[in-house]
């Protein structure tokens, strides 16, 4: 089950112990890397404004949250859009961020904890 | 499609459309050009300045328990953030209340806020980035 961004509801909340592609259908859902024992990639759909998901790190590892193609994410610590094609990554337990789409092509960040840096 | 509100002076979505987007777990996300009052039927909704191409305000309701707002700078322009009359919004770096009736504002692409307010009166801050002031 999805909830809107607002919160209202429960939302889903999937462990990763391997790579995934999340889908448009888990717009709303979380996602973590716990039980993981290497990095694990994100992949992201193409940006379709509307689209959100929240991310926990739940093992030492690299969660990584990988746009769609040359699409961009903002670096949590400023809102800067970085490089095209460039992932966000974190491998502290507890560290999380939300992201969201407000323009096409474009993944923004709601908010965030720990240190988040992009390759 | 959106449409321009002629009142409002903002873009909005048919409210067919946005509860479909509601219940397909999709966020409402309206870009507005020009300043706008948002509505308590809008809660858990987000605005930009995306096409703007000055200063906008954007004014909040009277705070009242359970609202909450996301705001995107889409647009290298001032997003001010505008509390109903002497309301207080909390500065996203500290959380400290601001002064009665200040606005919050930042301007560089990228930059969000989300407030919710847990008292009434009173916005505070569940998350940001980038560079929030308040009004001098």
């Amino acid at each position: 089950m999805s909830s809107t961004l607002n919160g209202r509801g429960h939302f889903d909340v999937e462990a990763h112990t391997t790579s995934d592609t999340l889908t448009v259908n888990e717009t709303g859902t979380v996602h973590t890397n716990t039980g993981a024992s290497g990095a694990i990639t994100f992949t992201l759909p193409a940006a379709v404004v509307g689209l959100h998901y929240k991310f926990y790190v739940g093992a030492a590892q690299e969660l990584r949250i990988d746009p769609s193609g040359t699409e961009t994410i903002s670096l949590p610590s400023s809102g800067v859009a970085q490089s095209a094609g460039a992932y966000i990554v974190a491998d502290a337990v507890g560290e999380t961020v939300s992201i969201f789409c407000p323009k096409a092509g474009t993944w923004a960040v709601l908010g965030y904890t720990g240190t988040w840096t992009a390759v | 499609m959106a449409y321009l509100d002629p009142v409002a002076g903002a873009m909005r979505e048919p409210a067919a459309r946005s509860v479909a987007r509601t219940l397909l777990g999709l966020s409402v996300v309206e870009a507005h050009t020009a300043g706008d009052t948002l509505t308590t039927a809008e809660s858990g909704s987000v605005h930009s300045n995306t096409g703007a191409s000055g200063t906008i305000v954007i004014a909040l309701p009277a705070a009242t328990v359970g609202l909450e707002y996301g705001f995107y700078v889409g647009a290298a322009q001032e997003l001010r953030i505008d509390p109903n009359g002497s309301e207080t919004i909390s500065l996203p770096s500290t959380g400290v209340a601001g002064a009665a009736g200040k606005y919050l504002v930042a301007d560089a692409v990228g930059e969000t806020v989300y407030l919710f307010c847990a008292k009434a009166g009173t916005w505070a801050v569940r998350g940001y980035t980038g560079t929030w002031t308040a009004e001098g």
